[in-house]
């Protein structure tokens, strides 16, 4: 997918492909790691939509039954190293844990442990001495808690705690400019390994209508970010309840109908290709299981079971 | 235009902080009053969290929250936080002289240390009134308290009765359940930023409603999981037969904001009053009040009734961010609400020790109604009425006896990875009951007690069931491990007390004839 020339995205307007051709974009590779539709807007003197939609076309499509090519940065991988997530059942899934530079979204309901779980990652990353950034946006996991799982392990190293920082915040605007700001601060502190996005839902609750454009500039820094310093990143999800008639049609029903728990954000939501996407499902009290919902070489189609690794919980989540 | 937009974003951002700096961010936690609940709640209530307790109608939330009011005030030495309280009431005025009388005979409080004039209160019956208490009033109060020298600084945010504003049948338009969705969700951020801003704990307190019985099928899909199914396990509490027959008022979108959830639930357990009460223990028959009157009232003792039959109440964490769930036992006297230990086994999730693992099990075959006398007698006379406790063995004891058979079905979980494992697992308790008999005398005399009966527990049998639950917990950080699979115990020792009824005739009420007066909420 990195190599395919831009000529062969077919969604595109030939006067937009031979503007990129003249301003030195063959591939998709050129384009994805070297801009922004901003920027693109501005090189090519083409409306923002319209370079918006070039980059959603150069990115791919999100739903396939086939396996997807993956770009090739992301078959290299900076290193072949696997991070545990220090939840077994998940490493599985991932199968043997996380690379850098993918990421990781951890969906499920309330009380279902995905902040802990995420949290707990972080120490793995502390442990083989890399950066992490903390960023919790619903006050699921205070500082406390994360020097607390730090400092629990047995190899716990005191300077362990200057690896990590931490950020909180709740609103839609703090989001914005942070997602803004980020690019900035992992220039600033290159050797940053891991981004744990917690809660991610919380600042889209308000239903805004620039909730697309603020996802699509999440994502198009997450993929640059990934791509270039082999950053990992853990997003942790609520889910939102939908509301179906009996018959199975969207609606804002009468109490009493059915409803379901989905994952608040889409596949197209995060960079292709490098997204495993997890939901949590608890069948008992203590035990559960958790779904691989997509990863970066397939998406299962309708009618398809998923891969599921059960889970026990104590006091945390443990095989 | 978008390097400007850059700049000024890279100016407004929030910095992130070095973890060491801000690593004392959620330490801070004060005392209940009591050292079983903390225990329960990881180490008692945190700052900078939104709890919710639910609970029916006189389970004694508002005992809790005004004992939360009082307990904020404490100096740090005695567990609390030396802060303020807000007080937020939307049915009722704050209780002021039950406050007052806690303050007088809690051991933990005293007029010293505490009082109503560190407790703002102000009502908002309705959301627009409360948004503007939490808009304006709230932070006012808090600058305002931050920004005196000597002043107590706001710690503690309470919300009476939380799910009262958003209840469809008092307030019609939230019949449109969107629109209650986007009211809930713009309080939550508002509670958020308040809880982050000034390090409060926030805490609400929210309805309980009988559940009703949902077979919806299976998962549609993988990415799409049943609302009803899944609503058992946030909703409602599963620590004791028939606690999981009520469930939160608030659903969908209302959990997903909290950080923590309780239960607070009353039972059917009964306890005699001099068995739990401390000072009808020590006193040679002294004076003691038989029962406890709404404010405004005058109180009235009479002849100590040392054999009165006390209800037992239970405690329990439904899902916290700052703890295992877990759960305690309580009473409500005159000083306040009294944890006590669990008088059921805790499931086996909490890694004791196989000998209590065996009689969890036995807990199991008194749900299933065996031939012992009291329980045959408790159904019939409880037939009329559906009562909570026989709802849950036809609908939820598949999840409840689950619980303590964690030991027969390791392997089961092992080898399925679907949801037939539910129904396996439900099979190893109901056979566990035919290996018991009724009479099971190695148990604790704690599982007795499933009557209206009085039970005739002596001091000594008790000491030895705390002796054999407790386990000694260094610290809080031992109460929420990571998953290393510590074992640890949040349950808690004993002091026992006999729960009174803190309402008036109201309680008797629910407690004879089950509560119909909850209406039929919507799933919402």
């Amino acid at each position: 997918m990195s190599d395919r020339p831009l000529s062969t995205l077919s969604s595109l307007a030939p006067p937009v492909l031979s503007a990129l051709a003249g301003a030195g974009y063959e591939t998709v590779q050129d384009l994805l790691s070297n801009s922004t539709p901003e920027q693109l807007s501005k090189d090519l003197n083409i409306p923002l939509p319209a370079s918006q939609a070039v980059f959603s076309a150069a990115a791919g499509p999100s739903q396939r039954s086939l396996p997807m090519t993956q770009s090739a940065a992301a078959m290299m991988g900076t290193t072949a190293k696997q991070y545990s997530t220090a939840c077994p059942p998940l490493d599985r899934l991932l199968g043997g844990g996380l690379k850098r530079g993918f990421i990781l979204e951890i969906n499920g309901p309330p009380g279902s442990g995905k902040e802990q779980m995420a949290a707990t990652a972080v120490r793995t990353f502390v442990e083989c001495d890399q950066q992490v950034l903390f960023v919790d946006m619903q006050n699921m996991v205070l500082p406390a808690t994360i020097k607390r799982i730090l400092m629990n392990s047995p190899t716990a190293d005191p300077d362990g705690m200057d690896l990590v920082r931490y950020l909180a915040f709740h609103t839609t605007a703090e989001f914005v400019a942070f997602v803004r700001s980020l690019p900035a601060y992992l220039e600033a502190n290159p050797s940053t390994a891991l981004l744990v996005l917690n809660s991610l839902a919380f600042p889209f609750q308000p239903h805004t209508i620039k909730r697309f454009a603020m996802l699509d500039k999440l994502k198009q820094v997450l993929a640059r970010a990934c791509a270039s310093m082999g950053l990992t990143v853990i997003i942790t999800s609520q889910l939102t309840t939908k509301m179906l008639e009996g018959n199975g049609q969207p609606g804002s029903a009468p109490p009493g109908s059915k409803s379901v728990m989905i994952p608040s954000f889409r596949d197209s939501d995060f960079p292709p290709g490098r997204t495993y996407r997890v939901i949590i499902v608890p069948l008992t009290r203590t035990t559960g299981v958790i779904r691989l919902l997509s990863s970066p070489t397939h998406v299962p189609s309708r009618g398809q079971p998923a891969r599921e690794e059960p889970y026990q919980r104590i006091r945390g989540m443990i095989s | 235009m978008e390097a400007l937009v850059d700049a000024v974003s890279k100016e407004l951002a929030p910095r992130p902080r070095p973890l060491r700096e801000v690593a004392h961010i959620g330490e801070e936690k004060f005392t209940t009053g009591d050292s079983h609940l903390d225990d329960v709640l990881g180490g008692g209530i945190r700052t900078g969290m939104l709890w919710e307790i639910s609970g029916e109608n006189n389970a004694g939330k508002t005992q809790l929250a005004l004992q939360l009011a009082l307990t904020v005030q404490l100096p740090q030495r005695l567990g609390g936080l030396s802060g303020a309280a807000c007080y937020i009431t939307t049915r009722e005025e704050l209780p002021t002289s039950r406050a007052q009388e806690m303050i007088a005979k809690h051991p933990l409080l005293s007029p010293q240390l505490c009082g109503l004039p560190d407790i703002f209160t102000v009502r908002a019956p309705f959301y627009v009134a409360l948004q503007k208490v939490l808009t304006e009033s709230v932070p006012a109060f808090a600058d305002g308290r931050a920004n005196t020298p000597g002043a107590k600084p706001a710690k503690l945010l309470i919300i009476d009765t939380f799910t009262d504003i958003f209840d469809h049948l008092k307030d019609e338009r939230y019949e449109d359940t969107t629109l209650r969705a986007r009211d809930l969700r713009g309080v939550s951020l508002i509670l958020h930023r308040l809880a982050s801003k000034y390090r409060l704990a926030v805490v609400i307190l929210g309805g309980a409603r009988d559940t009703f019985p949902r077979i919806d099928g299976e998962d549609r899909a993988p990415g799409e999981l049943r609302y009803s199914d899944q609503s058992r396990w946030f909703a409602r509490a599963h620590t004791l037969p028939g606690e999981d027959s009520r469930e939160a008022v608030l659903g969908h979108v209302w959990p997903n904001q909290l950080n923590a959830r309780i239960m607070m639930s009353r039972t059917i357990r009964t306890r005699p009053r001099s068995v739990v009460d401390p000072r009808v223990q020590e006193r040679q028959g002294g004076r003691d009040p038989k029962r406890r009157r709404i404010e405004g009232e005058q109180q009235f003792s009479s002849t100590p009734a040392p054999d009165e039959a006390i209800p037992f109440r239970r405690f329990s964490v439904i899902f916290s961010s700052v703890g295992p769930p877990a759960f305690c036992d309580y009473v409500i006297l005159d000083e306040g609400v009294i944890g006590i230990p669990p008088e059921e086994q805790p499931p086996s999730t909490f890694l004791y020790p196989t000998q209590p693992s065996t009689t969890s099990l036995s807990s199991v075959p008194t749900t299933q109604g065996l031939s012992s006398a009291p329980r045959s007698t408790a159904s019939s006379s409880n037939s009329t009425q559906t009562p909570r406790y026989t709802q849950s063995l036809s609908y939820a004891s598949e999840s409840v006896s689950r619980a303590p058979s964690m030991p027969p079905p390791s392997q089961l979980v092992v080898t399925q990875s679907s949801v037939t494992t539910t129904a396996t697992d439900s099979q190893a308790p109901l056979s566990a009951p035919s290996t018991y008999d009724a009479s099971v005398p190695t148990r604790p005399p704690s599982t007795v007690p499933l009557s209206q009966s009085v039970v005739p527990s002596s001091q000594p049998d008790l000491d030895e069931d705390w002796d054999m639950y407790w386990k000694g917990t260094e610290g809080d950080d031992q109460l929420y491990a990571n998953a290393g699979g510590q074992a640890d115990n949040p349950e808690e020792a004993a002091e026992t007390g006999p729960p009174v009824e803190a309402q008036e005739t109201d309680s008797d009420y629910y407690w004879k004839d089950g509560n119909d007066d909850d209406a039929l909420y919507t799933d919402l």
